[in-house]
Order: structure tokens, then sequence, then C-alpha cells
């Protein structure tokens, strides 16, 4: 009896406990072993792997890509918007080191095209690709390496030895890498897939930083780019995006007409989802205070039978997920019902009182008017409500929000003990979720509105709420990490 | 409902030998405690363990000995997925300190009777053999060749690179 006697799945349950260096080390053992650790090996590191702009690490992407098993491994392609620190001088520490390594620099990178070079090379030879994303952050789960460890982009640590501020025996000293604007990244990907004709399945942008998509990251769809880019969308089954494209808050606009659903028709993203008809799955996540999208939604919802807003089709969308917006309850329920929804989920969304005379309580009011409106469609099956909030505006001198609760199942009038701001369902065969969502809307609950000077000082925690926002709103994304 | 407690039950290893235990003993082993479930007559019967022999099922009983007042093992696949860590306890440790061939068959054999716990620290056990060891060690440790040409060994130190934290 020996270790290589031990049955392959005992041998692989004894590599769970090594760290990553300590199972590679164990790859260099013997045939035997290497050939038992490979397949879980690959799936672990290689279904999903995270990049940078820089060229050592689109250059290892190149190589994974001409790797003759794991290029097939490859699903999903990860690039953040991390990139070195800025590093004017040539002959400067880390500078010297990209020098030597025959690396360029970032801007060079970008500016000369090699970029989009690189990637298209590798998307081009990656049969099974399915996901390109785009984030601002590192994910967690990297548990083999410890309880907090993330999957950084490959790469992040090149030349960071050599720098003062490096410090080899303190395993938690960070690199403080430089993030670049995510803008331009977006267009970049899109023309890389184009420039290797590839279209893979899913665009997934997560953007927790403050910076985020514009209207300027939308705008490829004409001319010399749009040529590249519009078979790719053509054919996109999955976006989610992140939108940041309009930086005045939201009460500053409450007194003039919001964006028309007509204007919102000529903005390249309402021009890119016209050119996406095999959309299944949209989410977008926008700004919490930011007038732009429920003018965005507004024209979103607009019924096809309405020409004059250039009203887009979508007809196979089935899942709608939209988060960290503030909207009128009206305009979330135009969008919500004119698709034939499977599933929908809103975060932290801030319904808009639209006048004085609304009822206190919009969720409530949303969630019957929704069970109404859907009550003769079938295919609603997964709903998610998060961490939902009303805003009242005008109740002077700055506009109240109140976060809206929901009461546990049976709860009475009264009875407010066991209060979540998460409401989640699947209506399984023979259940209506019409039931469900007319039953929730008896469950919620609004706490009574304070007196002026106690809300003045809530209106404050509010906004300081909305700089942790960006942080939780994509724990589902964790998730998808952990599957890994 | 009667206590299970001082129940006695034998059990039947590969080679043919009787061991008599404690039921609450025993029944660390899922293996055991389901086929005590199936048959509903525990003690009258012996049950056999066909694939552990004696010396191995005694080693066994006498970790599931000092065991026996552990809580039931959890359910939960998904909380035992992100906990990695190497710790084993000073009782098991000096339990564990047997050649490599009992260590391996102790493996096997909690693999076989379904001792969840018995099996993460004889796996823990090996893994800490390989912690801090350059490949060649590892190979010294286990008795492994080296049957790698120089060109499959590069290629697997870059595979190596790519996934990790760099």
């Amino acid at each position: 009896m020996a270790l290589l006697d031990l049955p392959p799945e005992l041998l692989l349950r004894i590599s769970a406990f090594l760290t990553t260096s300590e199972l590679g080390k164990s790859r260099l053992t013997s045939k035997n072993i290497e050939a038992v650790l490979f397949d879980s090996f690959a799936r672990e590191f290689f279904t999903k792997k995270q990049f940078m702009l820089e060229q050592i690490s689109l250059q290892a992407l190149i190589d994974i890509s001409n790797h003759p098993t794991l290029a097939s491994r490859l699903s999903e392609v990860v690039i953040s918007s991390h990139v070195f620190p800025s590093d004017p001088e040539i002959l400067s520490v880390s500078g010297k080191a990209m020098y030597q390594a025959g690396y360029v620099d970032h801007d060079v990178l970008m500016a000369s095209g090699q970029a989009i070079h690189m990637l298209a090379e590798a998307f081009s030879k990656l049969p099974n690709l399915r996901t390109v994303g785009l984030r601002d952050y590192n994910g967690l789960g990297r548990y083999r390496d410890g309880e907090f460890a993330t999957w950084k982009s490959w790469g992040w640590s090149f030349g960071w030895d050599r720098l003062p501020a490096y410090d080899a025996d303190n395993p938690n000293s960070q690199r403080g890498l430089r993030t670049i604007s995510p803008e331009p990244v977006l267009p970049v990907l899109f023309y890389a897939l184009g420039h290797a004709k590839v279209v893979p399945e899913s665009i997934h942008v997560f953007l927790r930083k403050r910076s985020k998509l514009t209207q300027q990251s939308f705008n490829i769809l004409d001319g010399y780019l749009g040529e590249k880019v519009r078979p790719v969308l053509g054919n996109m089954k999955e976006l989610m995006l992140a939108i940041g494209n309009d930086t005045t808050p939201y009460y500053y606009h409450r007194t003039i007409a919001p964006t028309k659903s007509e204007d919102a028709s000529n903005l390249p993203l309402a021009r890119l989802l016209h050119r996406t008809p095999k959309l299944e799955t949209l989410r977008l996540n926008f700004e919490p205070s930011q007038p732009f999208a429920s003018g965005f939604l507004d024209w979103l919802g607009s019924p096809v039978s309405r020409p004059a807003t250039n009203p887009v089709t979508l007809p196979r969308l089935t899942a709608l997920e939209l988060g960290m917006l503030t909207v009128p309850a009206a305009t979330l329920l135009k969008v919500l019902s004119k698709f034939d929804l499977e599933s929908f989920s809103l975060w932290k969304v801030k319904l808009h009182a639209s006048s004085a005379s609304d009822p206190e309580n919009c969720w409530q009011a949303l969630l019957h008017d929704l069970a109404t409106a859907l009550n003769q469609k079938t295919s609603l099956k997964s709903v998610l409500i998060g961490f939902p909030s009303q805003l009242h505006c005008g109740r002077a001198p700055f506009d109240i929000e109140d976060a809206c609760y929901f009461k546990p199942v049976g709860a009475g009038e009264e009875d407010i003990f066991g209060m979540t701001q998460e409401a989640k369902h699947y209506a399984g065969p023979g259940t209506s979720m019409a039931d469900w969502l007319e039953e929730l809307s008896q469950r919620t609950y609004v706490p009574p509105p304070e007196d002026d000077s106690d809300s003045l000082n809530s209106e404050d925690e509010g906004l300081n709420d909305g700089e942790g926002e960006d942080e939780d709103n994509d724990d589902e994304d964790d998730d998808d990490d952990d599957d890994n | 409902m009667a206590s299970t407690d001082d129940q006695k039950i034998i059990l039947v290893s590969s080679d043919g030998v009787n061991i008599q235990t404690d039921r609450i003993i025993a029944e660390r082993s899922m293996l055991i405690k389901n086929m005590i479930e199936d048959l509903g007559t525990p003690g009258e019967e012996p049950i056999p363990i066909m694939n552990v022999s004696e010396a191995v099922l005694r080693k066994v009983l006498e970790w599931c000995d000092h065991h026996k007042k552990d809580p039931p093992p959890e359910k939960d696949e998904d909380a035992e997925s992100r906990k990695k860590t190497t710790d084993i306890e000073e009782w098991d440790q000096k339990f564990m300190q047997v050649d490599q061939e009992m260590l391996f068959e102790i493996i096997l054999a909690a693999n076989y009777m379904d001792i969840k716990a018995l099996l993460d620290v004889g796996c823990k056990t090996v893994a800490n053999m390989i912690k801090g060891k350059s490949p060649e060690e590892i190979r010294k440790t286990f008795n492994i060749q080296n049957d790698f040409t120089p060109e499959e060994e590069e290629q697997i130190r870059r595979e190596n690179e790519w996934a990790e934290d760099r």
C-alpha cells in the first residue's frame, strides 16, 4: 500500500488540503499523480480566469489559449480595470523590470492597439469561451490559499518584489494597483471580440467602485467600430452592465422633468439594445442618486405599439435584473409587465413617489399592481427583491428616504418582529406568482415618518449608506466565484 | 426508546476475525449505522466489513471509541468545502503516528466505512507530509519515481505559474 495505490478520489481529497503552490509541487512529482490531479486542477484554475490590460497578463492569456488542453477549459475570461502603478521613468525600479522583460507600459499597450490584437488572438483560440467579463475588484473564493484569498488578475505582482514598499515577510501587504476607467474598456472588449469574430453568450460588467460605464461605452455601433461590433451584439444572450452616466444628484432634478423616453431612445445604450434581438438576460445596475435610470426605464418599458418612442422588442428576454436605481413605481410596473419574463430581481431599488397624493407605502401599491398586471401571465417563476426603499420628494428641505421591510408570513398588522429587507420566491408548478406578489404586498412595512429634525438625520444616514451600497450590490457575483 | 449505549455488536473483518464492540462506537461508521438500521436486529447477526483487515479494523475502532461522544457529522457540504485548515487535534495526531502502509489503510477503511471525520484526519495527515517540501522531497517521502522528461516538467511548471496567485 502506497500513496499511488489510493484511488483517485482520495488523492484528490488529500490535495484539497494543499495551497496552490503545494498542489503545483505535487503535480511535479510523477506522471501518474499529475494525471490524477489534472482534471480538477484545470477546472479550479482555468474555467474562469482574470487578467489585466498589461502585456505580461495578456501574454499569459494568449499562452493559455495556445495550450493543447487548457484552451478548451477556459469558458470565462475576466478583464479587470486594475493596471500597474504609473511610472513615468523607464529606469525607475518597476519601469526597469518592465523594460528588461520587454513589456510596453499600459498606455502604449492600449494606444498602439496591441491590447486589442492580443485579446483578439486569445479569444479566437478559445473554443469554449462563453463569458467575457469586466470588473474592478477581485472575487473571493480562493479558499485553497486562505479564507479571504482572492482571485486576482494574473500577473498583478510583476516587478512588485523590486519596489521599496514590498515586504516579503508580511502576507497582508497589498500592492497598490491603479484602477483605470472602465468607460473605454468595454468597447475594447467588444472590438476585440468582433475582430476575432467570436461571440460569447454573455458579457458581465460588475463594477463596485465609483467609476462606471458611460454612454460613451455603448457608442460603438457606427462606422469602423460598428462593423465589427454589431455581429457580436446580434448573437448575445446575456448582458450585465453597470451604468453611471450622470453624476447629478437625483434631488437636484426633481423639479425639472426627468429624462423623457423620447430622449432616452436616442441614447447609445438604447440603440445598443436594438441590436441585441437574441438577448435573454439583461442586468442593469445604475447608481442610486441619478435621474438617468428612470428616463431610460421609461423608454425600455414603452410599448411596442408606440413607435414614436422607438421602442425595443427584445422578444427573447426572460430575465430582467435591475439594481441601484431611483424610479417612479409606474415606470417600473411598465417595464416589468412589458416583457414575458420568467424572472426578475430588484436590488436596492428606491421607488420615487410620483406625486404628493401617492400612498405612503409605494412598494405595497407596486406589488399589488404587479400582481394584477401579471395575473394572466404564466411565465414568471422567480422573483427577488432586496433592500427596497422609497423616496418622498419635497418633504423639505431635503428629500426623505424610507427603507421598506417585509413582515414574516402570518404577522399581524402591528407585528413588526422578524422583518427582513429581502424577499425571494420561486413559484413551483401549480402555484401562482401573482398570489405571492399580492400576499407580499400585504406584508410590506414602511416605518412611520419621523418629525423633520429626525428626518434630516436619517437623510444623512441614507447618503452614507449609499457609499456602501456599491460594495454589497454584487454579492451574487461572489457566489459565482464560489462555483469555480 | 431503549438506550443503545451499551448494546454490543459483532463485526467480521475481511480476514474472518470476529470483533465485538459497542454499537455506539461502531455507529461512527455511517456504513455500519445504515446496515444496523436496515437489518433492524442489532447484535444478533455479525456484520461483515468486507474490505478491512483485522489490524486496520481494530485501529479504526480505537479511533471511533475515542470519538464516540463527538457530535454527529455536519451535512453542510458547502461549509465544509470552504474550511481547508490542516490543523489536527493532539490525540488524532498521535493516533496517526503509524507507518505509511497503515496510514493509507486507515484512509481506505475510513472511506469505505464512511467515517468522514477520520477520513479528513487521514487526508490532512498526508497533506501535512507534503507541505513545505520540494517535488524531490515529496518523491522521497512517498517513494515516487520521477518519470517526467525535462520538457514535460517545464510545461507543468508553466501551468503551475498560471494557477498561482502572482
